[in-house]
């Protein structure tokens, strides 16, 4: 398999967000702000990336019908890593993802690609299919994120979650004109439903008709 | 068979030893920034509640029979801080109360509150943090009108950190109890600028005439099936040519909002009213206007009866 393609196949064709409708629980109720989304997705990509890494590396020992719960132990010890981390590292982070963190076990992107590649494939494959999955689904929640932020609040804002020092703030949107119910599930919802629409439009376009030669 | 089984079982206790052994090694690392966090997050709060104090000691709470008070910290000289949580309306809410040493309430900080925006929120506003910092642990304090559920729980985790703090301090007096908020008044209303009801009976005793008048609510003029006029009963008196007094028969509107007008303060306006004065007017109740106005309405029947 071509190695680029894998990369980018998470991108569009199988974004995991909006293609494959895969983690939608934690999308639709993180998504308030640019620092969550950024937040959610360095984590995904990291739990992602290494339990791919370390389901592919074992995909030779691992016995077939034990392989489920073998892969949930891996992954729960990495989401558990990982919230330990942002715990202690970046506690406005922790207290705003909240409950999501630990959630992110049984996000079916993380055991879906666990499945579907990493058990098939080699270590390094699988590495790239975890940074282009994980990617992909940064960029979506990002997208959500910045439209439901500057929506509902007007600004678009990011602090280093680190330092809780403010990098960058932009008002787009007058106080006056915020639709304040963009922060509630139902601009999830609305939000989530168009981009979805305008990536299924992409997918399945007839693609170019190519001129008939004689 | 048994080989296979003994194959999986050793295989899973290893991967989950290794994992083990993982989570360990990142939690003795993470463990005491963790601890050091919290402890810092908890001083801020405790700060903004006294900003003079310089040094913040845990106050074991063993004597609370409410359940309510989750922690409790005595600021050196100043006074002491409850950390309380509550059920809301939607999710419980976590705040800090904190009271001088004299027992005056100085601050209260809402830490975590998941009610509906814009209702229940209302409580970490001046709105209602204003109504608490000040007053004393033996007064009342009133519940927000309109965010009844949220306002109150938060009333009753105060109150269970006054009972503590007044049962440890010697202060007596109770602790106020929960005080439902005033009633609001909305716009003055004529007593001739609204049609007339219909008077059902009335009788004579000496110069007052008492009636008995209705006049239509909300689910009338609505148009719910099956409504009926709201009724009263009107004593005037024929010779000074005044109001008496004026109190419900029967309540027809919506439960719960037609019933706020029957309150003394709304009673009161109606006595010593002129029935000659075509400018007399009474205020409506804030929420409850068409309520309001169906008293106004068995008034005039009664007047021009």
């Amino acid at each position: 398999m071509n190695r680029l393609d894998n990369f980018k196949a998470g991108f569009i064709r199988e974004n995991p967000v909006f293609a494959l409708y895969l983690g939608l629980c934690s999308v639709l109720a993180i998504s308030t702000t640019l620092n969550n989304a950024v937040g959610m997705g360095a984590a995904v990509i990291a739990v992602l990336t290494l339990s791919n890494v370390i389901i592919a590396a074992m995909r030779k020992i691992t016995p077939d019908e034990i392989r489920i719960p073998v892969y949930i132990v891996v992954i729960a010890t990495l989401v558990k890593i990982a919230e330990l981390l942002i715990q202690a590292y970046a506690t406005d982070l922790y207290v705003a993802l909240g409950v999501f963190i630990p959630l992110i076990v049984v996000n079916c992107i993380i055991l879906g690609r666990a499945e579907a590649f990493a058990s098939k494939n080699t270590i390094l494959d699988s590495a790239i299919d975890g940074i282009g999955m994980g990617l992909g689904y940064t960029v979506g929640l990002i997208l959500i994120s910045v439209i439901r932020q500057v929506l509902s609040s007007g600004i678009v804002n990011f602090s280093n979650p680190f330092t809780q020092q403010m990098i960058f703030e932009v008002r787009l949107i007058p106080q006056n004109f915020v639709i304040a119910m963009f922060s509630q599930p139902t601009g999830a919802f609305l939000t989530f439903a168009v981009i979805a629409a305008g990536v299924e439009y992409l997918r399945t376009r007839p693609a170019k008709k190519t001129k008939e030669v004689k | 068979m048994v080989k296979k089984a003994l194959h999986f079982a050793l295989f899973l206790a290893i991967i989950s030893t290794l994992a083990g052994g993982a989570l360990a090694f990142v939690n003795g690392i993470t463990a005491p920034i963790i601890a050091e966090n919290a402890i810092a997050a908890e001083k801020a709060n405790l700060q903004i509640i006294f900003p003079t104090a310089t040094s913040f000691a845990p106050l074991e709470v063993k004597d609370d029979e409410s359940g309510l008070i989750k922690a409790a910290y005595t600021a050196q000289g100043v006074g002491i801080a409850y950390k309380v949580e509550v059920l809301g309306y939607a999710a419980p809410i976590k705040f800090l109360i904190g009271f001088a040493d004299d027992g005056k309430i100085v601050g209260l900080s809402i830490l975590e509150l998941k009610d509906t925006q814009g209702i229940g929120t209302r409580v970490n506003s001046p709105e209602f943090i204003d109504g608490v910092v000040g007053k004393t642990t033996s007064d009342g304090i009133a519940t927000l009108s309109g965010a009844t559920v949220t306002s109150g729980a938060v009333v009753k985790g105060i109150n269970a950190a006054k009972v503590h703090f007044n049962a440890l301090k010697g202060i007596e007096g109770g602790t106020g109890g929960v005080v439902t908020p005033p009633l609001q008044f909305g716009a003055s209303v004529g007593i001739f600028s609204k049609n007339a009801g219909t008077v059902v009976s009335k009788s004579v005793d000496g110069d007052v005439v008492t009636f008995i008048a209705d006049g239509n609510g909300y689910r009338v003029l609505e148009g719910y099936d099956g409504a009926k006029a709201n009724v009263f009963e009107i004593k005037i008196n024929t010779v000074t040519k005044k109001v008496v007094s004026v109190k419900f028969v029967e309540m027809n509107d919506t439960a719960g909002i037609g019933d706020k007008i029957d309150a003394e303060e709304f009673w009161a306006q109606f006595i010593g009213l002129d029935i000659t004065n075509q400018d007399s007017s009474i205020d409506v109740v804030s929420g409850a206007t068409f309520t309001s106005e169906s008293v106004v309405r068995a008034l005039r029947a009664a007047i021009e009866d």
